[in-house]
């Protein structure tokens, strides 16, 4: 019984976004017709974006977490071929705004959405209405996490090599917790999938304070 | 066009740049930043002493933990606090100014400093506010947990 409950409260937002794919209903500022598409119908000027809180609709895809990437990119390049600021150099001051609003959120989108990380975490927020601010962590995993960070901080006998060592650790461990994300999110077990998104959060301050102790050629920009 | 284009850019990013430093200035007040670069009473407390109560917390969301600690005297009043805390200058001067307001007051008296408090004596922004929450519920928890520790050590005396 609970647990249909817990399954309606939370697939219904899902559902709700799968279903609306980028729909403008609004009327088009230049020539006043309906227009149902990111360009106007009759005139063909570009819209404002309607639905600035909504990365996955920007993109035109499934808002699911376990999204295809490629097909990610290929939203993504076909949309900015579309909109970028520098298609619209002789258009109106009107309409050029209205690419570059429009150009900046797909570029957003899809920063976000390509890193499994803040993809998570938005999909948390933004989508699932569940944020980890108020999760409650076990007293034994942040301590954990506490040593871990002090023994970097403080650990003057750790060479270079040490902390490569621990990145790399910090990274395969990653990668185990995305796979662990996918699987949550695909049995929508939303309360495992916030715990994942949280210890991710703290690997990736173990890894900045790593960054910190290597000289400055050896950071990976790509980490967060 | 591309050289036009990175003309535009470069005054965009230095008109970006003027806003977020313009901001930031007006965003932390000196307060916060004193406490920032100075912090106070960053260490650690014997963790078996039972005039001692420790606590750790965490802000799941930004990856942030604290391990604050507060040390009573005979006659129930804090003699020493002192904390470490991994996370951002906001987190950092928080547990800093609770380690400083804590000491003298006794149990219930440290119970009364509520995150508003703190985050209006540093002036935090509204954003950075579950900042100080953290500094109340680590006052909170390690309270607690020198209450319990003294909780077996009343009932003896009452016998």
């Amino acid at each position: 019984m609970n647990r249909t409950i817990f399954r309606v409260c939370v697939m219904s937002p899902l559902r709700a976004h799968k279903k609306l794919s980028r729909s403008y209903s609004s009327i088009c500022w230049n020539c006043e017709h309906n227009t149902t598409s990111l360009f106007c119908k009759s005139c063909n000027k570009v819209q404002p974006p309607t639905n600035k809180d909504n990365y996955f609709e920007a993109l035109n895809v499934p808002a699911v977490y376990n999204v295809d990437v490629d097909q990610l990119e290929h939203e993504f390049k076909d949309l900015q071929k579309k909109l970028h600021p520098d298609k619209f150099t002789g258009a109106s001051e009107e309409e050029q705004r209205y690419s570059a609003q429009q150009s900046s959120l797909v570029n957003n989108a899809y920063q976000t959405l390509k890193d499994p990380q803040l993809r998570a975490t938005y999909m948390l927020e933004n989508i699932l209405h569940a944020d980890v601010e108020n999760l409650q962590l076990s007293k034994e995993f942040l301590m954990d996490m506490m040593e871990l960070m002090e023994e970097i901080e403080t650990d003057r006998s750790l060479t270079e090599d040490d902390f490569r060592r621990r990145k790399e650790q910090i990274s395969q461990h990653k990668q185990h917790i995305f796979k662990n994300l996918s699987e949550s999110f695909k049995s929508n077990n939303i309360a495992d999938a916030r715990y994942h998104v949280a210890e991710l959060n703290y690997l990736s301050r173990i890894d900045n304070l790593i960054n910190e102790k290597l000289p400055y050629c050896c950071i990976d920009y790509k980490t967060k | 066009m591309l050289r036009q284009f990175a003309r535009y850019s470069r005054t965009h990013l230095n008109q970006t740049n003027y806003l977020i430093s313009n901001q930031t200035r007006t965003k932390y007040g000196e307060t916060l930043i004193d406490h920032y670069k100075n912090p106070r009473n960053v260490g650690s407390l014997d963790k078996g002493d039972k005039n001692v109560g420790s606590a750790i917390v965490g802000a799941p969301a930004c990856g942030d933990v604290m391990k604050f600690q507060v040390q009573f005297d005979d006659n129930g009043r804090v003699v020493d606090a002192k904390f470490k805390t991994f996370g951002c200058g906001s987190a950092i001067a928080s547990s800093s100014v609770a380690t400083e307001w804590v000491k003298g007051k006794t149990a219930e008296e440290c119970l009364s400093i509520t995150n508003n408090d703190i985050a209006q004596h540093l002036a935090l922004p509204p954003v950075k506010k579950h900042c100080s929450l953290l500094a109340e519920s680590a006052i909170r928890e390690s309270v607690s947990n020198y209450k319990a520790k003294q909780a077996p050590h009343m009932m003896k005396a009452e016998n």
